[in-house]
């Protein structure tokens, strides 16, 4: 005679369909490539590209952009990220990540996506590189940036939140000029200058 | 009370459908039995079967609602979610192949490097291990590869192992260096990388200088910094 079956106990068979739900919803965030929210994705990218954890971290806020840009460094490293838009193939939270190499001292970075400046001109399309000048000396007031390129350009930074952006019209940025950065004091005397020849920082 | 309103009376405080119906079943069971042994009609019968009322507090207390809703929920979620996840498959296979991206990433991972036109190679004794960000890095074999018409390149087999978080190392970044005993940043390429569930396999090489005695390869930066040391001087045992 075949064995009737106990049955299983209520509380057993909750638990049973709560753990198949938990299989399946980390089979399904499997499937779609394990999307986090940005800030665990960045924490993600710093274990994938043996960095560790940043802990500074700026929104530049300046430009048009899809989605901010944001840099994350510590004494060894700095990644520039952007929130990708929200549109097929990356519908979901990837930030895509520049990595740079920082050495001690100010470092130029050159920020991965260009942008339009507010207050552009209706019907103008003038698009600028962005630089950015990390771990400037602490009593600088302003900055300047020149590259010399095709022809030699010279910028003044912004300061937003500690370090200095720069903004470069396209057309003065052929992507691999030499550069020189200098720092001013509040009377104008240079604090410290820095020469793309003793950096690796940057990789325009 | 006839036999139908003294069930639904005594079954009333039942507030789980399911178990509202078997346990009247259950009732209805042992009347239909009291009913054919004693004769009595019906009316007596219940009667016989006890106060109504007071076996309705009793069943309430006994069967609390809550397992039972929790239960129907849990089946409700686990339906939706099967569902969910045959469309979320169907469309995500359709889009992004994952399942065709992990038969690749298993031939990739299991299928060996291959090389070619090497005149000579020379294995060196491997092996060496290190730990850094949560996986462990090891060299599994070193060659040195030497060439008619290229310089010699020492290439290494690591064998990758990640943490419990299953995240492939993205070596373009994560080897951060590497050094000969002859000078520093020789040309350096990643030849393969692939990964498989908790293990990364990866072929790096190196340009190595006839006159090299040493070769490190280092990974990761600031206290993450960790560097493979491989000494040429020696022949791995065959």
């Amino acid at each position: 005679m075949r064995k009737k079956r106990i049955p299983w106990p209520r509380w057993a068979k909750v638990i049973r369909n709560l753990l198949l739900v938990l299989f399946l919803g980390v089979f399904i965030w499997d499937l779609l490539g394990k999307p986090l929210p940005r800030e665990a994705a960045l924490r993600r990218l710093e274990r994938q590209y043996l960095i560790p954890e940043t802990n500074r971290s700026i929104e530049v806020s300046r430009g048009y952009w899809s989605g901010s840009q944001r840099i994350d460094w510590n004494e060894c490293a700095a990644m520039v990220s952007i929130q990708a838009r929200k549109a097929p193939p990356y519908n979901y939270c990837y930030p895509i990540a520049n990595v740079y190499r920082l050495t001690e001292g100010p470092d130029l970075l050159a920020l991965p996506w260009s942008t339009l400046l507010p207050g552009n001109e209706v019907g103008m399309m003038d698009i600028y590189a962005v630089y950015a000048a990390i771990e400037p000396p602490e009593d600088s007031v302003t900055a300047e940036l020149t590259l010399h390129g095709g022809k030699t350009f010279t910028a003044s930074g912004q300061k937003e939140g500690g370090i200095y952006i720069f903004y470069v019209p396209s057309e003065s940025n052929d992507g691999q000029a030499a550069y020189e950065l200098k720092f001013y004091d509040a009377d104008g005397e240079p604090l410290d200058i820095v020469m793309s020849s003793d950096r690796n920082g940057a990789k325009p | 009370m006839n036999r139908l309103e003294w069930l639904d009376t005594a079954t009333k405080k039942i507030l789980f459908r399911p178990d509202r119906k078997t346990v009247r079943r259950e009732l209805e069971a042992h009347l239909e039995d009291l009913l054919e042994a004693s004769g009595l009609d019906e009316e007596a019968a219940a009667a016989a079967m006890g106060d109504p009322e007071v076996l309705a507090e009793e069943l309430g207390r006994l069967h609390r609602p809550w397992w039972g809703y929790l239960w129907r929920t849990s089946q409700i979620v686990l339906a939706g979610a099967v569902v969910f996840c045959c469309l979320l498959a169907v469309l995500v296979e359709a889009v992004y192949q994952p399942l065709d991206r992990l038969g690749t990433s298993l031939h990739d991972y299991l299928t060996p490097v291959q090389f070619t036109g090497a005149l000579e190679e020379r294995d060196i004794p491997a092996g060496m291990t290190i730990s850094t960000g949560g996986c462990t890095i090891r060299a599994d074999r070193a060659v040195l590869r030497s060439y008619e018409d290229a310089p010699q390149a020492l290439f290494v087999d690591l064998q990758i192992g990640l943490s419990w978080r299953r995240e492939p190392l993205i070596l373009q970044n994560a080897w951060s260096g590497a050094r000969t005993s002859a000078g520093e940043n020789p040309r350096r390429v990643i030849e393969h990388s692939a990964s498989w569930a908790f293990w990364q396999r990866a072929c790096l090489s190196v340009e190595v200088p006839e006159d090299a005695e040493w070769v490190e390869l280092d990974f990761g930066c600031g206290a993450w910094r960790r560097t493979l040391h491989i000494d040429l001087t020696e022949e791995a045992e065959p």
